[in-house]
């Protein structure tokens, strides 16, 4: 496996980390939230603002953890600079989480126009940002397996 | 309308220049070992630039570095 998809599969788990701690906030230590949607609604404005800066930071640590085994393991410093290939790959695994999310975004809108509780939409949304996310990592390993040709 | 290929013979290059390494290849044309893998292995295309490049390291016409080979049919 090369470095470069190494380094997606971190993300990947990344991911799969911060999708388990949100499922763990919001169904184990919160699963009572009322039905209010004023209550809803900072719940949700707060989880999000919170998932942004757990995600950098458990990406950030998932990273140097990587680096550390990446260079006992290899015995030498890979350099991280994107090339045209990187590049190119990035942009079709960018294109396919965009349209992940755009589905996970317009299935959130249903749950508004049948007047279910609006955790429903929420919820909806923040897996459409998981899963984008999934996306563009098995993306990348996919591209990078089987080429751009 | 089907696509054609572009053929490389790097490898066979990289051995007739004393054996240079794939590493060494691509830190002259400045990328990454794992795209000068995949070029010789004709999964990527490289950009006209980076073409141009690989050629240049070899002191090689592009035409002898890059074919292109059309698609049957």
């Amino acid at each position: 496996m090369s470095f470069q998809e190494k380094k997606s599969l971190v993300y990947m788990v990344s991911t799969l980390m911060l999708s388990a701690i949100y499922a763990y906030y919001s169904f184990v230590i919160y699963p009572d939230r009322s039905l209010s949607l004023d209550t809803d609604f900072k719940f949700y404005g707060l989880t999000i603002l919170l998932l942004v800066p757990a995600m950098i930071l458990i990406n950030i640590i998932n990273h140097i953890i990587f680096y550390i085994i990446n260079k006992i393991q290899t015995g030498q410093e890979e350099m991280d600079v994107a090339d045209e290939l990187d590049k190119s790959i990035n942009f079709r695994a960018d294109r396919n989480a965009y349209a992940t999310f755009m589905v996970c975004f317009l299935l959130s809108m249903v749950p508004l126009l049948l007047e279910w509780p609006v955790y429903l939409m929420f919820n909806i949304l923040v897996l459409g940002v998981m899963a984008a996310s999934l996306v563009w990592s098995s993306s990348n390993i996919y591209f990078y397996r089987k080429g751009l040709v | 309308m089907k696509k054609g290929k572009i053929k490389t013979n790097i490898r066979t290059l990289r051995f007739m220049n004393s054996e240079m390494t794939q590493q060494q290849l691509a830190e002259a044309v400045g990328v990454s070992r794992q795209t000068i893998v995949a070029i010789e292995k004709g999964k990527y295309s490289p950009s006209l630039e980076l073409a141009f490049k690989i050629a240049l390291a070899f002191n090689k016409p592009i035409e002898e570095v890059f074919s292109y080979e059309k698609a049957e049919g």
